[in-house]
């Protein structure tokens, strides 16, 4: 029966809050904004505590892959001991993120092992498009046809190999894809309207799971 | 009872299903003896052959799951308990009988021949006895432990089995003694060296016959209380007995004709009897009673009590204990060339007391699981009665004359060295072909990449690009600002992308800062103010807001009132210092977001873009998102497009900058061409083996 309660109350309150911040849409109205913003900022609040919640489930997660001696444990000690020496030097100095020692991390050690790592994507593409792009059918031999050309569309050298091969592109990213695309964009919104419906209307409780 | 194989729960007998968890006991008919092998009712706790634990000797488990259900062990001590009900029971049995049963057990024992009118001279309750034990006449003659009626059997021979007229009168008159304290574990007699032998057979033979027959031969002992154990008898008076019983077998001794002195023998020189407490559980509470002459003094080496004298068969003894026993005409043991084998320590327990003896201290064992959990001695004889692994019971087979020949050549084969050797499969489970073709990829991939930053123009017209719509008209919006208007630029990508967009990052701040427009700095993303922070803005046309938390809720609130949510800049500056003042999305004039997801743009486009007096937001992307970002332009959400380094390329014609250097520029879009030439011949080497491989196929 308590839990039963406390449950419709978390209902309702969601819902309450629901209508608050969409009425503010509709109305002019400077108490609504007032509540609208305050909601934001504690929301706002709540995400950044998310973010320092997340550093200690990382933590505690290496500290039990060390302790058990789990797969890849040695890595957890670096990653421990590198996490905690940013920190460190982020918060012995006032200036926090924008210290030297800080922006030389960021810019000679974490910018360039990410870019690194993002490019290997491009040799494993080179891998994938001897084996995947294989006409089979009429419809893979049409996916081949656009991939090439707006793979070569893309790059000055598609103006040196055919000197339309460019116009093509943009008539197809303009388009064929622009109206995919849309399609895609349309439908996802439709489904965010719905499943706020269901959530004003209290049909779906996330937030009680 | 049918004890349930799951829970270990007894159930009724017949029951097809356990009472407690529903286990089916339809297939619960028969156990296997783990010793013997012999058949036994699923309700035995012991082997009805050979007196070995069943079930609970298997698992540990099993055994007590049997304990918990608080079922006690029938575990009375072999001796005394069969000695007990029957001591009490069969006494009064036929006089006529009572010389039968040690004669045909005897027989058994001499490795005779049993004759089957030794079966008619049973006891009536013997029979009874060995038709209940389905599994009697399967035990092979020859195992000592076959002829050790089980527990469970005993305990299937109550009292109240026997009416009273079956009870002779002289054994009416015996009132059961009050309960005793448990009698010490019997231990051998002094004896000189050369009886010891002798004396342990003699025992050994004792215990298996007390447990068949209940010793028939007490009454009959003619000895009085008060006087010593009897020896073997003289030579004269052992004939005589053996004249008064038949088949030849030395005849039992009279019962005393003073039914006192009867009474007083029994307890001084008879069996243990043993008694129930009332009130208690017959299986579990057993009181020994301890003989009566405990006190006595110890009987004299070399000298037998007479009631295992008469159990002795003939021509058992040696001469030195009576040669008189040996029937004349019949040889020894000895003499046909057989040694006498030891008491196994198995056995000790189960010999009996005598009046006077040592005995050795009883050692305590207490239970340590099961309803008996604490009880110190309740089951102490398990030990002795228990049989001995059923690995160490099975008799020897006797190797025949393959079996040598056969295991040499075993030995052999097993010495010899492999001849051949197993061959570790590949690591890559991919044929060959396939990883040579993954590396020709690579390093064609690493060569046009790398091939125009050391000779540029490979690629005709590489350094110039068409000026796509979308750039062109974020251009002429960025062209179209003063120098008081305020930009947004939004830093929304990681550093995994910053190869690819810091270019054009780069172009669109150059020529916003050649505007000399104002610019708030911040980003979505937390690592999108630190990306910014390596540009080189000027201090005084820009204020880096830093990170704003909360993704869709951070824009709904920046979007609805700017002031208050940054109230210190990425540098720690307060934000009011600012020399330019903000106070909200409608001051700003051109709000630029440079991302690498969709999902960021988005926002943009859901929480900022919808607002009503929202500034024109313009977006620099990734090549990789371009077709997902269009639809934004194509409806007029976006102002302006700029996509990768095409798009930064193309921006720098548009705006009339200067061509880049460095990382960027003709080099960089060189590198991209032969790159993106160079997977678009790997498609079309793809498929032209694809295709080769189909139609040569075919063909073959």
């Amino acid at each position: 029966m308590k839990s039963r309660l406390g449950r419709s109350l978390v209902t309702a309150i969601t819902i309450g809050v629901g209508l608050l911040i969409l009425a503010n849409f509709f109305v002019r109205n400077d108490l609504l904004s007032l509540v609208q913003q305050t909601l934001l900022d504690w929301a706002i609040i709540l995400a950044a505590i998310a973010l320092i919640l997340g550093v200690f489930n990382v933590i505690g997660t290496h500290l039990r892959k060390i302790r058990g001696r789990q797969s890849g444990w040695l890595y957890s000690i670096f990653l421990l001991a590198a996490m905690g020496a940013v920190i460190i030097v982020g918060l012995a100095d006032p200036r926090g993120p924008a210290s030297p020692v800080v922006s030389w991390i960021f810019q000679y050690v974490q910018i360039p092992l990410e870019a690194t790592i993002f490019s290997l994507l491009a040799f494993f593409v080179a891998s994938a498009a001897y084996r995947a792009f294989r006409v089979r059918s009429v419809d893979s031999f049409i996916m081949l046809v656009v991939g090439l050309i707006v793979l070569l569309g893309q790059v000055p050298i598609g103006a040196a190999i055919w000197g339309k091969l460019a116009s093509a592109k943009d008539w197809l990213l303009s388009y064929p894809s622009t109206g995919g695309a849309r399609g895609i964009i349309l439908g996802a919104a439709l489904g965010a309207v719905l499943t706020g419906l269901r959530v004003l209307l209290g049909v779906d409780r996330p937030h009680a799971q | 009872m049918i004890y349930c194989p799951s829970c270990g729960t007894a159930n009724k007998s017949g029951s097809k299903f356990c009472n407690q968890c529903g286990h089916n006991l339809t297939g619960v008919s028969k156990a296997a003896c783990p010793a013997c092998g012999a058949a036994n009712p699923t309700e035995n706790l012991f082997c009805d052959s050979c007196g070995a634990k069943l079930a609970p000797l298997v698992t540990k488990g099993s055994e007590e799951r049997a304990e918990i259900k608080g079922l006690s062990l029938p575990t009375k001590p072999l001796d005394e308990e069969g000695q007990g009900p029957l001591d009490g029971e069969e006494m009064p049995a036929a006089q006529e009988e009572e010389a039968s049963v040690p004669e045909d057990t005897a027989k058994e024992d001499a490795g005779l021949p049993e004759e089957g009118e030794a079966e008619e001279e049973m006891p009536e309750w013997l029979l009874r006895l060995r038709a209940a034990s389905p599994a009697s006449g399967e035990q092979p003659e020859e195992s000592a432990p076959s002829e050790t009626p089980s527990p469970e059997d005993w305990g299937e021979f109550p009292s109240e089995d026997l009416e009273e007229a079956d009870v002779p009168e002289w054994l009416q008159q015996l009132e059961p003694a009050e309960p005793m304290p448990p009698q010490e574990e019997p231990s051998a007699p002094e004896v000189e060296e050369g009886e010891e032998a002798l004396l342990s057979d003699v025992w050994a033979e004792e215990a298996n016959r007390d447990q068949l027959a209940a010793e028939p031969a007490e009454p009959e002992a003619p000895a009085p209380a008060e006087e010593e154990p009897p020896a073997l008898k003289p030579t004269e008076e052992l004939p005589q007995q053996a004249e008064e019983a038949p088949g030849g077998i030395p005849a039992l001794a009279q019962p005393p004709s003073d039914e006192e002195d009867l009474a007083a023998w029994l307890q001084a020189e008879g069996p243990v009897i043993l008694e129930p407490d009332e009130g208690e559980e017959e299986e579990e509470d057993i009181v020994f009673e301890p003989r009566a002459g405990e006190t006595e003094e110890a009987p004299d080496q070399g000298r037998l009590p007479s009631w295992i004298e008469t159990l002795a068969p003939e021509g058992v003894l040696p001469e030195e204990l009576g040669g008189e026993f040996v029937e004349e005409g019949r040889r020894t043991p000895e003499a046909m060339g057989l040694e006498r084998a030891e008491i196994p320590s198995w056995l000790e327990g189960l010999r009996p007391g005598r009046p006077g003896e040592q005995m050795p201290e009883a050692e305590e064992t207490v239970e340590e699981s099961g309803v008996l959990q604490g009880v110190v001695g309740a089951l102490r004889l398990v030990q002795d009665i228990d049989p001995l692994p059923s690995s160490q019971m099975r008799p020897m087979s006797e190797p025949v004359a393959a079996t040598p020949a056969q295991a040499n050549l075993f030995a052999d084969l097993l010495s010899r060295p492999t001849s051949s050797v197993v061959k570790p499969r590949p690591v890559s489970a991919a044929p060959k072909r396939e990883r040579g073709f993954a590396w020709l990829a690579t390093l064609l991939l690493i060569a046009a990449v790398l091939l125009p930053f050391f000779a540029t123009g490979l690629v005709p017209g590489g350094d110039t690009v068409a000026v796509p719509q979308p750039v062109s008209d974020l251009a002429e919006r960025i062209r179209d600002l003063n120098e008081t208007d305020v930009v947004l630029v939004s830093f929304d990508y990681d550093p995994g992308v910053s190869t690819e967009l810091d270019w054009p990052a780069e172009v669109i701040l150059e020529d916003l800062e050649a505007r000399s427009v104002n610019l708030l700095v911040m980003g979505v993303t937390p690592t999108g103010p630190g990306l910014a922070a390596r540009f080189d803005i000027p201090a005084g046309e820009a204020l880096f807001l830093g990170y704003l938390p909360g993704q869709e809720m951070g824009l709904q609130r920046l979007a609805s009132n700017l002031e208050g949510i940054f109230t210190v800049d990425f540098f720690s500056n307060a934000v009011s210092d600012a020399p330019f003042g903000v106070k909200s999305l409608n001051d700003v004039a051109l709000v630029l977001t440079i991302a690498a997801s969709q999902e960021t743009v988005r926002w943009w486009m859901e929480q900022v873009g919808t607002q009503t007096g929202a500034p024109p937001i313009g977006a620099i992307v990734s090549a990789a998102i371009e077709p997902a970002v269009r639809p934004y332009y194509a409806s007029g959400q976006i102002v302006g497009l700029v996509s990768g380094w095409v798009g930064a390329q193309a921006y720098e014609e548009a705006a009339g900058l200067p061509a880049s250097e460095g990382e960027g520029g003709p080099a960089a879009l060189e590198a991209q061409s032969l790159a993106h030439l160079a997977i678009a011949g790997l498609i079309l080497l793809g498929n032209a083996v694809y295709w080769g491989k189909r139609l040569f196929g075919r063909r073959a």
